[in-house]
């Protein structure tokens, strides 16, 4: 089966809608390969990858200033330690209990343990 | 993006490091939504959740995304290419950690072979080219070094320490071999040509050597020491054998040829049979004494 990509090229105008909301409460994973370059044509521009809002507040793993962040809706729980570059890479952010982990690349990057107990929802845009 | 996976649990560390480079299994435990982008046409905007269809959505915006040919580094685990590699070993510097094994089948010579072997590691050498200069190094005890060599092992620097076992399959003479042996120390030589010059080294006790020999062993001039035991199967005269036996010694020789000029020289103590008094035997036990008396046996 032929591997496919999703450019969303194009800042903010383009997502996918689930036909049902994805509820992340307790511990979960999301895992993708993002390819900044495609994502927003590689610039710093708050993007999200994926939200649990519809607005431009929320909860959301986004790429701000080209680095990976886990936003709770009013601060950042984790920020990647550099920025992601160019080409793809692999992202995963994980919550288990109180903790928060980033992964780039298969390699934790970043975790942070405390007020981590927000929830959200799945979209990806 | 591509390859997006959506978990109820908090994949581990491991599980995240062995996965992200290959697709999985859509019914993997605790995976609840899964997002390929591998619909067809790509024109489709519907974005399929393969895990169970639930969380399929579609795609938003204007102008419609469309996708592109995903060049993420993604593979099927399934293609897994396995690799068997039939250049030289020479350079192998693999670093082996106890209870590591590690078998070689080179056809190329391991005289540079670098390899570094810990506690109770085992390496396995089927050699088709000197091992004149192989340069391992054993240290510990139980290390086995087993050599099937088709040239000389004269050369041969293995330094072997007390219980080390080395095994020579040799199709040419050994005469010239410099193997030190330690105390329970074994050496098996499966030699075709005489063994005569050998000059192994053994030190005392509990050495053993085991020549399997067709050849005369008349000049052989292994110095073996006492509880040594030494197995000589020959196929000629063994005649002029001159292998001095000390006492407890154990001697096996399988001759198919007379041996009745065997100087073997055995230094067991001679154990004289009793003596019986000729009085004795015609008199009734009860004179028994008076009778060795009167032969003048006490």
């Amino acid at each position: 089966m032929p591997i496919k990509a999703l450019p969303f090229a194009i800042a903010n105008s383009q997502w996918v809608s689930l036909g049902q909301t994805i509820a992340l409460t307790g511990d979960f994973t999301v895992e993708a390969w993002v390819n900044r370059t495609l994502v927003n044509g590689g610039g710093d521009g708050f993007k999200d990858v994926v939200t649990g809002h519809s607005g431009t507040s929320g909860p959301s793993i986004n790429f701000y200033a080209d680095q990976a962040r886990w936003y709770d809706g009013s601060t950042d729980q984790v920020i990647a330690s550099a920025t992601t570059g160019s080409g793809w890479h692999h992202h995963a952010w994980v919550r288990s209990g109180t903790s928060v982990l980033y992964y780039i690349d298969g390699v934790l990057d970043t975790s942070s343990t405390g007020t981590n107990s927000s929830t959200g929802t799945v979209n990806f845009t | 993006m591509e390859e997006v996976r959506v978990w109820n649990v908090a994949r581990s560390a491991g599980q995240i490091s062995a996965n992200y480079g290959y697709t999985i299994s859509p019914a993997t435990s605790g995976l609840v939504a899964y997002f390929n982008f591998a619909e067809s046409p790509d024109g489709n905007t519907t974005v399929t959740d393969i895990v169970a269809g639930t969380y399929t959505g579609t795609l938003q915006g204007s102008p419609t995304a469309t996708r592109v040919t995903a060049t993420a580094p993604v593979s099927d685990p399934s293609s897994t290419m396995a690799v068997a590699a039939t250049i030289p070993a020479a350079t192998l510097a693999a670093s082996l950690a106890s209870t590591d094994n590690l078998a070689v089948a080179a056809t190329v010579p391991v005289a540079t072979s670098a390899i570094a072997l810990g506690s109770t590691d085992k390496l396995t050498m089927a050699a088709t080219v000197p091992v004149a200069t192989m340069a391992a190094s054993l240290v510990s005890p139980d290390y086995v070094i087993a050599v099937a060599a088709t040239v000389p092992v004269a050369t041969c620097a293995a330094a072997l320490t007390s219980t080390d076992a080395l095994t020579v399959a040799a199709t040419i003479p050994v005469a010239t071999s410099a193997i030190a042996l330690g105390s329970t120390d074994f050496l098996a030589v499966a030699g075709t040509a005489p063994v005569a010059a050998m000059a192994a080294n053994m030190t005392a006790g509990t050495n053993n050597v085991a020549f399997d020999a067709v050849v005369p062993v008349s000049t052989c001039a292994a110095t073996l020491a006492s509880t040594d035991a030494f197995g000589v199967v020959a196929t000629v005269p063994g005649s002029t054998m001159t292998a001095a036996l000390a006492a407890d010694m154990v001697m096996v020789v399988a001759a198919i040829s007379p041996a009745p000029t065997m100087v073997a020289a055995l230094t067991i103590p001679f154990v004289a049979p009793p003596v019986v008094s000729p009085w004795a035997k015609l008199m009734k036990p009860r004179y028994a004494r008076w009778a060795r008396r009167r032969d003048g046996i006490t």
